[in-house]
C-alpha cells in the first residue's frame, strides 16, 4: 500500500511547488463556493408538533407465546433541511430507567429484539422499514431537499420476568444525515 | 481503499472543506411506563369469623363462614393471575411477640390432631370447596383489568383440646398478583 500511495503523494507536491510558477500576476479571477452541510430536523410526534418524546404509554411485559408480545406505536418525523440531498441513517439505543440506585439505572433493557431485559423497536415510513439496531442503518439513499418524511415506529416490551416492572424507561431513535 | 486514500491526499493537497465529510444528526427521545402488578382488597381489609367453639366431631367439623367476604380488585392495566395463601394462625397476632397458641394451617381434617385449622376459598354463589388454603401459594384464578371478585373464607375450627380458648387468634389471607 504504502509503494501505491507514493506516487500519488509526489504528484500532488510537485502541483504545489509549480502553481506559482504558471500563475499570471497580472491577470485574476475570483470565484466562490456555497459548500452543501447536511441538515436533519426531527420531531418526535407528527400529530402532535409540541411533543418532545414518544410516549408508549403503560404497558405489560410481553408473554413468550406467538401473539404474546405488547407492543404500541408512535410517529416520528424528519426533514431534511439542507439545500441538497441527503442521506438519513437510523439507529436506536438500550434503554434505561429513570429510577437510580447507587449502582446506576434500576433497570437496563438491550435493543435486541423481544426478550429477558431485551426489547424491540422497529421504524417504517415509505422509503424503508427494518428493526433499529445499536448501528446507524440506511434509511434512504436520498431524501430530497425540504422533505418531510413520517415514519411509524413500534416498540415491543420485553418477556414477562425482566426488570422494570413499575418504573419509566427511557430510550432513543437517532438520526444522522450525510450528503 | 485507492480511492479513499487519493481523496484525502487530494483534500490536503488542495484544502478542500471538511464539512462535505460532515453530517448533522438529530434525535428523538421515547419513553416507556412499564406496568406492575396491582391488586387491592376492599374495605375493611379484614374478615371477622365471630365467637367459636371447638370442633369435636371429625366427621362434622365446626364451620364458619366469615364477614364479610373477601372482596379485591386488579387495580392493573391488564390481565393478572392471582394467587393466595395463608399462614398459621397466633394468639399474638399481628405483633411479633412470641405466641402461646399457634394453629397450624392444614389441608386436611382439623381433628382429631390439636391444633390445626383450615380455610377453604370459594365463589359465594358456589357450592364446593374451592381452594383449600395452604402456606404456598396456588392460583385463584385470572382477573381482567379493572376487575373486581368476591371469595367467601370458610374456617374450620381445630379440634377441641387445642390451645387458644378464650383467646383471639388471627393470622392473614394474602392475594399476590403477577402477569
Amino acid at each position: 500500500m504504502n509503494l501505491k500511495l507514493a506516487p500519488i503523494v509526489s504528484i500532488a507536491i510537485m502541483l504545489v511547488a509549480a502553481a506559482p510558477v504558471r500563475a499570471n500576476p497580472g491577470a485574476s479571477a475570483s470565484g466562490d463556493v456555497t459548500v452543501s452541510s447536511p441538515c436533519i430536523l426531527v420531531s418526535a410526534d407528527a400529530t402532535q408538533p409540541t411533543s418532545d418524546h414518544i410516549d408508549y404509554g403503560t404497558l405489560q411485559f410481553s408473554q413468550a407465546y406467538a401473539g404474546g408480545e405488547k407492543t404500541s406505536t408512535g410517529h416520528p418525523q424528519f426533514e431534511n433541511c439542507s439545500s441538497d440531498f441527503e442521506k438519513v441513517f437510523i439507529r436506536g439505543t438500550d434503554a434505561t430507567s429513570t429510577e437510580v440506585t447507587p449502582t446506576g439505572p434500576a433497570a437496563r433493557w438491550s435493543l435486541a429484539g423481544e426478550g429477558l431485559n431485551s426489547y424491540g423497536h422497529h421504524v417504517n415510513g415509505t422509503f424503508n422499514g427494518f428493526e433499529l439496531t445499536l448501528v446507524d442503518q440506511l434509511y434512504s439513499p436520498s431524501v430530497s431537499s425540504g422533505a418531510g418524511v413520517p415514519l411509524t415506529s413500534t416498540f415491543t416490551m420485553p418477556l414477562v420476568g425482566s426488570d422494570g416492572a413499575g418504573q419509566t424507561m427511557t430510550f432513543s431513535i437517532v438520526f444522522t444525515a450525510s450528503l | 481503499m485507492k480511492r479513499s486514500l487519493a481523496a484525502l491526499v487530494a483534500a490536503l493537497v488542495l484544502g478542500a472543506p471538511s464539512a462535505v465529510l460532515g453530517e448533522s444528526s438529530g434525535t428523538v427521545p421515547a419513553q416507556v411506563e412499564v406496568a406492575a402488578p396491582c391488586i387491592t382488597i376492599d374495605a375493611p381489609g379484614s374478615v371477622d369469623y365471630g365467637t367459636l367453639a371447638f370442633s369435636t366431631d371429625p366427621n362434622s367439623p365446626r364451620i364458619k363462614r366469615g364477614s364479610p367476604d373477601l372482596g379485591f380488585n386488579n387495580c392493573g392495566v391488564g390481565d393478572e393471575h392471582v394467587f393466595v395463601n395463608g399462614m398459621d394462625a397466633r394468639d399474638t397476632f399481628p405483633t411479633p411477640d412470641p405466641p402461646t397458641a399457634v394453629w397450624s394451617l392444614v389441608g386436611g381434617s382439623t381433628c382429631p390432631q390439636l391444633n390445626q385449622y383450615r380455610i377453604n376459598v370459594s365463589q359465594p354463589t358456589t357450592t364446593g370447596t374451592g381452594i383449600v388454603l395452604s402456606n404456598e401459594l396456588q392460583e385463584l384464578e385470572v382477573l381482567g383489568a379493572g376487575a373486581a371478585d368476591q371469595q367467601s373464607t370458610d374456617l374450620f375450627m381445630p379440634c377441641s383440646g387445642s390451645d387458644g380458648a378464650g383467646k383471639t387468634m388471627g393470622f392473614f389471607i394474602t392475594l399476590t398478583a403477577t402477569f
